[in-house]
């Protein structure tokens, strides 16, 4: 856009430039016209004034009181202006009678005056010399000779050429040479020392007019230019307000496009931000609600988990009494007696099983708050072990976790987390595979990740791992991984899994600002 | 002063039965109560060295009982099957001798009742 507009400008700036200028071409050629027949009437005048002069020396000789009266008239006017009446005397020519400075009767003629002095005895016009120096000064002559004057005889006239004097004092009032720079040489080309006359800085570059002039018998060149626009200033300065205000109006143009471009830019990034904003927002409030579905859902298994816990305690102690005193009456005898054995067994052992079952219940259903103290995360993790040791197929490699700095939390409850993630890790490798536990404390938080090698799950199965009553075990109830979820989260924490079915799954724990402060570690 | 060593408490019959069975077998002389206002005036009656209740019963409940009992004091094992907070704190403040979760291993009861009573002798 920006190179279209000055392009535009440029080239409308240069056709009104050229009409502009095509116009004032014409006006000075027409001025200079003008000037040019005022130089010539004023030459025409210098013969008619030279004219009385030779005839009042023909008819009354040099000497007489005409020719004397007319000449001192003619130099009285310009008092630099010499007057002289030449006669020859075979090649040269002494001055006869003169008026005005720098000639006296008896004096010779040469160079330039001589040679303009012969030229007018066989012309019949007015002839001149170029300009030529006498002395400290620049000169120009002219010459009148027969028939205005009797033979061998010519009126001479010499003026003084100070360019730079006529410059100040206007040659004419005449209009043209107000508005003209005019420069007259005695030449037919430009000649800096054959110039006459200037009216002005001599007139050199840009638009000069020429024109030739003939006069005395020689071809004189004027050079005119315009001081000022012909066509008016303001037709002049037409180019320059066209590119100004072309000029302007591209930037003005522009700038309305940026201010355009970026507002619009601004507010597509406002628009793209907000949405970003809503839809975080919509987002958070999504999960927000999951979570709020899931506590509440988790809060009703809670209480029916406690209240069935609670309930089954009392049949369980008394079974237990109950099979106690069973067995307390069966003789020892070491006779015949194994099956009934066997059978107490198997009730104790279920008894057991349903004991544990009631506890798991009862811890899932017992919300407490972690009650934080700091602890050494291996020793946790070696307690962990030595309370749900690893089958005897199953290496544990531990990474990183010598490493870690005294961390924060419920020490019952996270060694519960790791209890949990162990067994489920056992049960997943069925006694075979490799368990890694691997730990790193950061600035902000502490990572754990505990690895299997076992059968890893399904899409389906990974998503629903922390529901309680999940499970895929043939035993347990499913709560465990929702137990080791709350109290992951009771810490403010988190807990991912990655699985791949046939490869293994790891679970990461995630607990933010678990690095005990200076204080306490000293 | 009767020959009646230790009262089991519990409004639950089939606890109430078999505890008094465990503990007659194991030659204690017991008595038993059903609630906790019989606990109570069977306590005021006697001079039992051993008092096993529930916490949780109708009336007075085991750890009122344990509150109210004069003087010299029995030394009294509480049973619950709710661990509820109030309860176990008020239990221990009380000067229970031990407050044990049902269910229990019935061994470690035994030792617990003959720990019990040597601390009154």
């Amino acid at each position: 856009v920006a190179v279209v507009l000055a392009a535009a400008v440029a080239a409308a700036f240069v056709i009104v430039r050229s009409a502009v200028d095509d116009q004032n071409d014409r006006i000075l050629e027409g001025r200079t016209g003008e000037v040019a027949l005022l130089l010539k009437a004023a030459v025409g005048d210098l013969s008619d004034s030279m004219r009385p002069l030779g005839v009042a020396s023909r008819l009354g000789g040099p000497s007489s009181p005409e020719f004397v009266e007319e000449a001192h008239a003619l130099t009285a006017a310009a008092p630099t202006r010499t007057v002289a009446l030449v006669r020859r005397h075979g090649t040269r020519f002494t001055v006869v009678s003169a008026a005005g400075p720098g000639l006296a009767p008896g004096d010779a003629l040469s160079g330039a005056p001589a040679a303009v002095a012969a030229r007018a005895l066989t012309s019949s016009r007015l002839v001149s010399t170029p300009v030529f120096r006498a002395g400290p000064q620049r000169l120009i002559a002219f010459a009148l000779g027969p028939p205005v004057t009797s033979p061998g005889t010519a009126i001479y006239l010499q003026v003084p050429i100070d360019p730079s004097a006529a410059a100040e004092a206007p040659v004419t009032q005449q209009r043209p040479f107000e508005e003209l720079a005019v420069a007259l040489y005695a030449t037919p080309q430009v000649d800096p020392r054959q110039l006459i006359v200037t009216t002005g800085p001599v007139p050199r570059h840009g638009q000069v007019a020429y024109r030739s002039i003939a006069v005395g018998g020689r071809r004189w060149l004027l050079a005119a230019r315009a001081r000022k626009p012909l066509v008016g200033s303001f037709a002049a300065a037409v180019p320059w307000i066209t590119l100004g205000v072309g000029l302007s109006s591209g930037v003005v143009a522009i700038s309305v496009i940026l201010l355009l471009q970026r507002r619009r830019d601004y507010a597509l990034a406002l628009v793209d931000a907000r949405t970003a904003e809503l839809e975080a927002s919509l987002r958070e409030l999504e999960q927000t609600q999951a979570r709020l579905v899931f506590q509440e859902r988790l809060a009703t298994i809670g209480q029916v988990a406690a209240a069935v816990g609670h309930e089954l305690r009392n049949p369980l102690g008394v079974l237990t009494n109950a099979l106690y005193l069973v067995r307390s009456a069966v003789p020892d005898d070491g006779r015949g007696n194994e099956r009934l054995e066997r059978n107490l067994q198997t009730a104790e052992r279920e008894i057991g099983a349903m004991a544990v079952i009631v506890e798991t219940m009862l811890d899932f259903a017992r919300e407490r708050e972690p009650v934080m103290e700091p602890m050494d995360l291996a020793d946790l993790v070696d307690e962990a072990l030595s309370v749900a040791p690893p089958p005897s197929g199953v290496e544990v490699v531990r990474v990183g976790l010598d490493e870690i700095p005294l961390v924060e939390g419920d020490r019952q409850q996270l060694r519960q987390v790791l209890l949990n993630l162990f067994t489920n890790a056992y049960e997943a490798m069925a006694g075979d595979g490799v368990l890694t536990i691997e730990a790193s404390q950061n600035r902000d938080h502490l990572d754990v990740s505990v690895s299997d090698t076992g059968t890893g799950m399904d899409d389906e199965t990974a998503k629903q791992v922390f529901d309680p009553f999940f499970t895929r075990k043939v035993k347990g109830i499913g709560l465990g991984m929702a137990v080791t979820k709350r109290i992951v989260e009771a810490h403010n924490g988190t807990i991912t899994t990655e699985t791949t079915p046939g490869l293994g799954t790891t679970f990461r724990v995630t607990i933010p600002n678990a690095r005990v402060a200076e204080r306490v570690r000293s | 002063v009767s020959d009646v060593d230790i009262l089991v408490a519990d409004d639950e019959p089939g606890m109430r039965e078999t505890l008094v069975d465990i503990l007659s077998q194991s030659g204690y002389g017991v008595c038993a109560a059903s609630d906790g206002d019989a606990a109570l005036d069977a306590i005021r009656q006697n001079r039992f060295r051993v008092v096993v209740m529930d916490i949780r019963m109708p009336g007075r409940d085991g750890v009122d009982v344990l509150r109210e009992v004069g003087s010299p004091p029995p030394q009294v094992i509480l049973m619950t099957a709710y661990a509820h907070a109030n309860q176990m704190r008020e239990a221990h403040e009380g000067n229970a001798f031990a407050v044990v979760n049902k269910p229990f291993r019935v061994p470690e009861m035994l030792d617990l009742v003959a720990s019990a009573a040597e601390a009154v002798t």
